[in-house]
């Protein structure tokens, strides 16, 4: 089983470097490599220290934090047996289910395959882990790397040997719950009983002195104490992490070593619920890759209706209608959740000027609630885009079909655009209107009513623009390098990943803030004008000129990306089906 | 003579260093069903995706309806239907939005009425409020063929087009392509199901190597092999194997 698990290991990493190297013939990609190199060298490699001088931990740390871990372990091992509808955590992709699962493969080896697997991801982590930060602040790289091995394997078992028991008990019925619930109230009644206990034997130090040494020293004699010998399989691995010399390490890891084998056998010698677990993970990963192969990660709300869409009219319509619910469908909630916070934490900044304000200027809650939701509706403009997907981003899978369609390529853009348009505008609107009416009926001092009016209508002006510069500049960047947008089954890893997200970033703020330019210029121009011939009241007219040269950029950039749609090959950046 | 539906000539597609297609040439008139034949990775499909112009071709010519589909892409598309073997459908649309959102784009007025009678002839009347999610691989084909037969397409391409339907609704679907053919349409048939080919087309294209290898009827394709290689009477995929055999 070992030689097919290294088969597949290293054919897979083979396959995808191969992959990767033959992506870089397009200096496209080989831009992104080398800025992802450079990025990787900057935060991480140029940190590291080669000189030797590691260790600089403080000695008591090198006792709290073992401890902490303990607990924190604790802590960790809890929701596989709380939460019982967890996911399953042996899981099985959809290769694996068709060629292993018929195949003359016994269930322990299938477990064993899995585990080693994981495993092998595991200590890639730990190494980089230990390389990053492990050798500077445990003073040994060895020993450190061999601990966060031991402590992340000895959770990942741990979470699958309680999804087999949990689903075991599951399968069993009410009786089965019942005995899940005893066994979960038992261990917190055994640990209460021991906390109580160790409590009688320990003087408590005094809070007023206590300083780094003094906690350590009071954590040493809480590990004497029945609760601290209980949580000693719990700290182990990270006390070989930290050990001060080799006979601890040696005894640290033993322990957690010997916690790490009997636990993997009682998982092997477990006959219940693999089957079961195993399939419906399964299934649940089949979904989820095919929803990415289908543009998007999320629910479909079906329940959300949509109009009826009259056959007659212009045709790019029935794209932007078709974004709107999908908008609706999948990103609705989260457009809502988007809010929310947004408004809770405008509240809570006007709490805090109110509490620092005198009086007589600070607002009242009706004005905090407004200028809230104000903020939300600009804050949309960015968030909203980068939330609702429903454009290009969302449909590259279905490019097959975007293609046969009796519409240019600008129509295509337009449609996709507009959806996803439609469903933040309404949003903002909302935002603003609601932010206008709750401002009139509460207290804004130092906002008078007529500028709250005037600066709600310039806000509703400007952003439906702004928003449809921000969906452009993210559906240019699915039009101009496909190959950077996380679609389809194959996603971008490594450094070139790292390298594209950056560029991506980048080149999306450069473009933003190129395209803000001329409106900037222009509405300030208008603003200045209208403002010495009439005073603010008129500064709608300045976001009517700005959002017009928005809306004129936009027009040209929608014709160019049109006219890329029109020319894609989609052979060049994909194989050919 | 009748204008031809569908004109390809000199296509070619090449990828790198790979000629998938090489100076194809052929046209479909009104009511004709050509069948697309070939071994796998002959271009059959690359071929469709050029026709349906969702890949671009590196050279040639094809018109349909009279537009040429590089120059005017649009005009042409709205003759055309293609249905591929694995249906594209939006996870998030239901199956009467799929229909209304392919009758606006067609601009289908009586569109309510013709889904209804597609949605009655395919079986998925009471599924109208169904997302593709919940259908089965067999409906998703059917609401593919749906929204393709909405707009009464001059030209319709299908790839394998009997993928994942049962019994019955393969025998509905050879029906209806026949009565599509008989009121006009012309249809490009690509399977490797070469008794359906046989049965359905009135002339059959064998590509091999991304060229042309033999094209005619059958018993124009079976009396030019006979003369060579006693091909006479010889099914539809006793050809198959000596041409393209010959071919490689």
């Amino acid at each position: 089983m070992l030689s097919i698990l290294w088969f597949i290991v290293a054919a897979s990493a083979k396959n995808r470097v191969r992959a990767q190297l033959r992506r870089l013939k397009q200096p496209r990609y080989l831009v992104a490599t080398i800025a992802g190199l450079l990025y990787f060298w900057s935060v991480f490699l140029r940190r590291l220290r080669w000189d030797g001088a590691f260790g600089d931990l403080p000695a008591p740390m090198r006792v709290l934090i073992p401890f902490g871990a303990g607990l924190v372990g604790v802590l960790l091992i809890l929701p596989p047996w709380l939460f019982p509808k967890q996911r399953a955590a042996l899981t099985f992709s959809e290769a694996e289910i068709q060629l292993l699962f018929p195949g003359p493969v016994s269930r322990t080896s299938l477990i064993l395959y899995k585990l080693a697997r994981s495993f092998l991801l595991i200590f890639i982590s730990a190494a980089i882990a230990t390389l990053l930060f492990g050798m500077r602040i445990s003073g040994h790289g060895l020993w450190f790397l061999v601990g966060m091995w031991l402590a992340l394997a000895l959770l990942t078992v741990h979470e699958i040997a309680a999804s087999f028991a949990r689903e075991a008990l599951w399968l069993r019925g009410a009786r089965g719950v019942a005995v899940l619930f005893a066994g979960i109230g038992a261990v917190v009644l055994g640990a209460a009983a021991l906390v109580f206990r160790s409590l009688q034997q320990l003087s408590l130090p005094d809070p007023d002195t206590l300083d780094l040494a003094g906690l350590a020293a009071f954590v040493e004699q809480v590990e004497r104490t029945p609760i601290g010998r209980a949580l000693l399989p719990f700290r182990a691995p990270i006390e070989a992490a930290f050990a001060p010399d080799w006979i601890h390490f040696a005894r640290a890891a033993a322990l957690a070593a010997a916690v790490l084998f009997a636990l993997t056998l009682l998982l092997l010698r477990s006959d219940h619920a693999f089957e079961e677990a195993s399939v419906i993970a399964a299934e649940r990963r089949a979904r989820q890759l095919e929803a990415r192969r289908t543009g998007h990660r999320r629910l479909v709300h079906s329940q959300v209706r949509s109009r009826h869409l009259p056959a007659t009219g212009r045709p790019e319509w029935a794209l932007a209608w078709k974004g709107r619910i999908a908008a609706r469908r999948l990103f609705g909630p989260q457009l809502f959740g988007l809010v929310i916070p947004v408004v809770g934490l405008s509240g809570m900044l006007v709490l805090m000027v109110r509490m620092g304000a005198p009086i007589h200027t600070a607002p009242g809650w009706n004005g905090a609630l407004g200028l809230g939701l104000f903020l939300s509706a600009l804050l949309l403009v960015v968030l909203g885009p980068n939330a609702v997907r429903a454009d290009l981003r969302m449909d590259l899978p279905q490019m097959d079909l975007l293609r046969t369609l009796p519409l240019s390529g600008a129509q295509v853009v337009a449609g996709e655009l507009l959806g996803p348009l439609g469903v933040i505008v309404t949003a903002q609107w909302a935002c603003l209107g609601l932010a206008l009416v709750v401002s009139l009926a509460g207290e804004l001092p130092q906002v008078p009513v007529p500028l709250r009016i005037v600066l709600v209508l310039s806000a509703a002006v400007l952003t439906p623009t702004l928003t449809l510069l921000g969906l452009i500049v993210h559906n240019a960047a699915v039009l101009l390098f496909p190959g950077w947008v996380a679609v389809g089954i194959e996603r971008a890893r490594g450094f070139e990943a790292m390298g594209q997200r950056l560029l991506t970033f980048v080149g999306g703020f450069v473009v933003w803030m190129v395209a803000l330019l001329p409106a900037a210029l222009l509405g300030g121009v208008a603003l200045l004008v209208v403002w010495t011939l009439a005073g603010p009241i008129l500064a709608p007219l300045a976001a009517v000129v700005a959002s017009a040269v928005l809306g004129f950029e936009a027009f040209f950039a929608v014709v160019l990306l049109g006219r890329r749609f029109d020319a894609w090959d989609l052979t060049l950046e994909a194989p050919p089906g | 003579m009748t204008e031809p539906i569908l004109e390809v000539r000199g296509l070619t597609k090449i990828y790198g260093a790979l000629r998938a297609v090489s100076d194809l040439g052929f046209s479909l008139e009104p009511g004709e069903i050509l069948g697309l034949v070939g071994p796998n990775g002959a271009g059959k499909t690359t071929t469709l995706r050029c026709l349906a112009g969702i890949i671009p071709a590196t050279r040639g010519e094809v018109r349909i309806g009279g537009f040429d589909l590089f120059r005017a892409p649009v005009q042409a598309r709205q003759h055309l239907a293609f249905l591929p073997d694995e249906p594209r459908l939006f996870e998030y649309l239901t199956v009467r939005e799929h229909l209304n959102l392919t009758a606006r784009l067609y601009g289908v007025k009586d569109w309510v009425v013709r889904a209804e009678a597609l949605l009655r002839e395919l079986e998925l009347l009471d599924k109208q409020d169904v997302l593709p999610s919940e259908l089965s691989r067999g409906m998703k084909q059917k609401l593919s063929i749906a929204c393709g037969f909405l707009h009464d397409p001059r030209l319709i391409l299908l790839d394998e087009p009997l993928t994942g339907l049962d019994p019955i609704g393969i025998r509905k679907m050879k029906q209806s392509l026949k009565a599509r053919a008989e009121a006009g349409a012309a249809l490009l048939l690509s399977s490797h199901l070469l008794p359906l080919v046989e049965e359905l087309c009135t002339r059959i294209l064998v590509i091999a190597g991304g060229r042309a290898v033999a094209y005619g009827t059958l018993d124009e394709i079976r009396s030019a092999l006979g003369a060579q290689t006693n091909g006479e009477g010889a099914s539809l995929e006793d050809l198959f194997i000596r041409i393209t055999q010959a071919a490689s």
